[in-house]
């Protein structure tokens, strides 16, 4: 789930538009949540079992990740009235949706 | 390149925080002078009750000092802001000043830019999303230093090993260069900063605009100050850092509180000023509303 807190509003890769070298290229620019980014966390786990799953072989980590982003969006969209349909949900994106702009 | 090999000025190494990292990726490559131990690490008080800060004390010390906390409220917020804890242990307020550009095309090793001696600034024309939004000179890179700025609001002196009394429009120049982050000569080493003799009733604050909650460079940050008497403002200095390619004095949004009442209107009108003579970048408009809110926040606060 902290991860999905990354996808949805820091983890980008960067990039030169002519050349395609990658901009973000260290942990100081490609920026993933702080412990401070990380609020209280309710984890609950499906008690009934995956015995019904043929194979038996369960996924874990992309259930937990992926609906993390959209729940994010939601909530933003909650907050401004406006949508946005691209992640990371950066402040300039924000700005730009809430002022009618459009983003870089 | 030159066919003779060019002749490099050795760096001075305090701290090493940031330059441990240039070294790790080959921007920086020349030789090293250590420094840490050697140069003014100490706070000295005038008995005016001014301070002089030794360019060896670490920000985490201008942060926590008491001293420094009553009598330069800015200053110490703005120390409180920078990095993280573990940076601001170590780290220094002349490293600080003389901080290397945070840009992404200066810092990757396989590409060429004006910080490194190229002929172009590749940002301006590639992705500069936390470049300037007052577009200076010929790099697009905001200044890094979160000290340059509170110490241009402080209108604090430097003094290096071979001038004093450098005002920090004069040590980092006015942005038109772009081939460097500070106007030092080759070789100096920043010795001092002076402050001035602290105002009675002063009230000032720091706030970075950032992304998350902590540990993050900032996209705008701004250092404000103020002395309210009678319901008005009778000083006000401001100065924003991560907008310019130096740090900027607000001096429109100065001039326009000076002698006004302490109000939403005259905040309002300030808040507004504030980006007088922004020429944003194609990406960068999004800095114009975070300064503006920055200095209409902090005004705010310190109108209570």
């Amino acid at each position: 789930m902290i991860q999905g807190i990354g996808y949805a509003l820091y983890e980008a890769r960067e990039s030169d538009p002519f050349t395609g070298r990658v901009l973000s290229g260290s942990m100081d620019d490609y920026r993933i949540p702080g412990i401070a980014d990380t609020p209280q966390l309710d984890v609950h786990f499906d008690e009934e079992g995956f015995d019904h799953v043929p194979g038996g072989s369960v996924g874990i980590g992309e259930i937990a990740t992926v609906p993390t982003s959209p729940a994010i969006a939601n909530a933003v969209r909650d907050a401004i009235g406006v949508r946005l349909t691209e992640i990371p949900l950066r402040t300039d994106r924000i700005l730009a949706a809430v002022k009618g702009r459009t983003a870089a | 390149m030159n066919a003779a090999p060019m002749q490099i000025a050795p760096e001075y190494r305090a701290a090493g925080t940031d330059l441990s990292e240039r070294r790790r990726s080959g921007i920086s490559s020349g030789p090293l002078i250590d420094i840490a131990g050697k140069a003014d690490a100490a706070i000295t008080w005038g008995t005016d009750g001014a301070a002089t800060i030794g360019a060896l004390t670490t920000i985490a010390t201008i942060a926590t000092d008491a001293r420094i906390r009553h009598a330069y409220p800015g200053l110490a917020a703005s120390a409180a802001g920078v990095a993280t804890p573990q940076i601001r242990h170590l780290a220094t307020l002349g490293g600080n000043i003389a901080q290397r550009s945070r840009c992404w095309y200066f810092r990757n090793p396989h590409i060429d830019c004006l910080k490194k001696g190229g002929g172009d600034c590749p940002a301006r024309a590639g992705n500069h999303l936390y470049g300037v939004a007052f577009d200076l000179g010929p790099c697009v890179a905001p200044h890094p230093s979160t000290m340059a700025a509170a110490l241009s609001a402080h209108e604090a002196r430097i003094s290096t090993d071979r001038r004093s009394t450098l005002t920090i429009e004069t040590l980092l120049g006015d942005g038109r260069d772009g081939r460097s982050d500070h106007a030092l000569e080759a070789g100096e080493m920043i010795r001092q900063v002076v402050l001035p003799v602290p105002l009675a009733g002063e009230r000032a604050l720091y706030k970075r605009a950032i992304s998350r909650a902590d540990a993050e460079w900032p996209l705008v940050e701004l250092c404000a100050r103020a002395v309210i008497a009678d319901g008005s403002f009778t000083f006000v200095r401001l100065a924003a850092g991560g907008i310019a390619p130096v740090p900027l004095r607000l001096l429109a949004s100065e001039a326009a509180l000076a002698g006004s009442p302490a109000d939403a209107a005259t905040i309002a009108h300030a808040a507004r000023l504030a980006i007088s003579g922004a020429r944003p970048l194609p990406m960068t408009e999004y800095k114009l509303d975070l300064l503006s809110g920055l200095v209409r926040d902090l005004l705010e606060q310190l109108a209570v």
